[in-house]
């Protein structure tokens, strides 16, 4: 569970003639959420998200307001450990974030890190390279990996901690669609088996429909939150946020705009494909007018 | 370029000695090159030859690879053979042409120092074929283990080590990526004076250093959040323990030292 009240962060820079400019990146977040949900966190460049994700697992601290992550609250050095224990974190880049050169002992490094016997590591290690299927590459190089598969042996160096919690920081920023698809599915599912709470920080929002709530963040606050079905609602509030609603989304708005009578909500293609289907069937039988 | 050089490189045979202790290796290593600096004569060669002779059977590693790896350093063994044999003063004169003369000393020398760096570098480099890089630094981070309690930071010595070879072919990578895109911009590696390829050079160095920077900094981010908290209190998912074939080879070792130096130095 992660709570937080009034959260700021903000730093000063100085300037070449002297004086200090304050940023405030995070300004005056109010979060509540929940064991067990699949969170997307979306907002374009500068948005305070990353810093967010951060703050998570204590590798950036409040300089205002408190955050709780299973009740430990994050400004506390001695809690630091404990919530790293308990919120994972998968990065962007996937070769700037594995230490070891076999995949085993890379994933092996938390746990070595925290002082687990030696064969407890060998049990863990096995378990969460096959949850994430990366088992038979257990004694490969990562450098042999496409960039989806780091991301899965990043993926499972945190789960190997038995985290509550799973933030993914742009961790497919860096990926091919079919890399994006690999790490979506894989988190999705550790979701729903594991009941793993998942932040997924992201730029592409086809990869937040599946989330139990999206939160949009602009300029530091968080300007929308809700379920997907709400956020993609209206696609000229997300432009006004510098997003792009998914594609199926934007079409099926563009369609609504152009007369065509979607009552459905859609949120993906297949979505979208369906509704599409059920609106050609409506032509067939002739009681509409003609189809773009 | 930096692709074809063999030394050093690891060499998956599966022979018993790869599956030795790397600490066994490196002490084996280390005695090994004192032994043949504390030869006078040549019984203490004949006693190297016929161990090494044995260890590169056992090894598995093919002669030939072992070969091809010298071949880079044969420039330097003939140059400092040379200058030994043409600059050691002695009374046994073999040859004498005007200012030139080779005395039976210098030749001595000369034969010694040739099959001096040659036991070195084949000795050392059997130890690189049959030990993995990782392997190598645990040996390392445990062999001076020790040396903790004296404030030294073998573990972060360690870790550096292996971060480094993890990072060798990503920079590597990198570095190409950065040869062409500057290429294509119309930078000349290949032309020109020397000072113009230097300067060429370093604009392949400066953002390689900038990404390396970058990398790092990532890195120092992501074992941070994995609970990275330096040696203290780590464990080992592969911890070194030293096995019956492990004590055996010390005994062998032992046993090379005793014989090998007393043939050297007293027959």
């Amino acid at each position: 569970m992660i709570k937080s009240e009034k959260l700021v962060y903000e730093y000063t820079r100085n300037t070449d003639d002297g004086s200090e400019i304050r940023s405030k990146v995070l300004d005056g977040l109010d979060i509540d959420i929940k064991d067990g949900q699949f969170i997307s966190i979306v907002g374009h460049n500068g948005s305070g998200k990353s810093t967010l994700a951060r703050h998570l697992n204590a590798l950036l601290t409040p300089t205002g307001g408190t955050l709780w992550v299973n009740g430990l609250d994050t400004s506390d050095e001695n809690n630091t450990l404990l919530i790293r224990q308990n919120t994972g974190m998968v990065f962007q880049n996937p070769d700037n974030q594995i230490v070891a050169n076999v995949v085993e002992e890379d994933v092996a490094f938390a746990l070595e890190n925290t002082g687990v016997p030696t064969g407890e590591i060998w049990r863990r290690v096995e378990k969460s390279l096959a949850t994430v299927g990366m088992l038979k590459y257990r004694s490969t190089a990562p450098n042999h990996l496409s960039g989806g598969q780091k991301q899965r042996v990043a993926i499972a160096g945190v789960l190997a901690m038995k985290p509550k919690c799973i933030v993914l920081d742009e961790s497919t920023a860096m990926l091919d669609p079919g890399g994006r698809k690999e790490v979506i599915e894989a988190v999705r599912e550790l979701n729903e088996k594991e009941n793993i709470n998942i932040i997924l920080i992201t730029h592409y929002m086809e990869e937040t429909i599946y989330s139990d709530r999206i939160f949009v963040m602009n300029k530091g606050k968080i300007v929308m939150d809700g379920m997907p079905e709400c956020i993609f609602s209206d696609v000229s509030v997300l432009e006004k946020y510098n997003l792009e609603a998914p594609p199926a989304v934007y079409i099926a708005d563009r369609l609504k705009k152009a007369g065509l009578n979607i009552k459905k909500s859609v949120l993906s293609t297949q979505d979208l494909v369906s509704v599409l289907a059920e609106y050609k069937k409506g032509v067939n039988n002739g009681n509409s007018n003609k189809g773009s | 370029m930096l692709r074809d050089i063999t030394i050093g490189q690891y060499y998956p045979t599966g022979s018993v000695i790869h599956k030795l202790d790397p600490r066994v290796k490196l002490a084996g290593t280390f005695l090994f090159i004192i032994s043949i600096f504390t030869f006078k004569n040549y019984p203490g060669y004949i006693v190297s030859l016929i161990y090494l002779g044995m260890v590169i059977f056992i090894s598995k590693v093919p002669l030939k690879h072992i070969l091809k790896g010298i071949k880079p350093i044969i420039f330097l063994m003939v140059f400092t053979a040379v200058i030994h044999l043409f600059f050691t003063s002695g009374d046994d004169i073999l040859f004498e042409f005007y200012a030139v003369k080779i005395t039976y000393a210098g030749l001595k020398k000369a034969v010694f120092i040739i099959v001096r760096l040659l036991f070195l570098i084949t000795g050392s480099a059997i130890m690189t074929y049959t030990t993995t890089p990782n392997q190598l630094t645990e040996g390392i981070e445990k062999a001076f283990g020790p040396l903790n309690k004296a404030h030294i930071p073998v573990h972060e010595f360690a870790l550096m080590m292996s971060i480094a070879l993890r990072f060798i072919p990503i920079l590597m990578e990198e570095a190409d990526k950065i040869i062409k895109a500057q290429s294509s911009r119309g930078a000349d590696f290949e032309e020109g004076n020397i000072i113009k390829r230097i300067s060429g050079i370093v604009s392949i160095l400066i953002p390689l250093l900038v990404s390396a920077m970058e990398r790092a900094k990532d890195l120092a981010l992501a074992m941070d959040a994995r609970c990275y908290h330096g040696g203290e209190g780590r464990t080992k998912m592969k911890p070194l323990r030293y096995t019956a074939k492990d004590y055996i080879s010390y005994g062998i070792i032992l046993v090379y030292m005793v014989t090998s130096v007393a043939a050297g130095r007293f027959i």
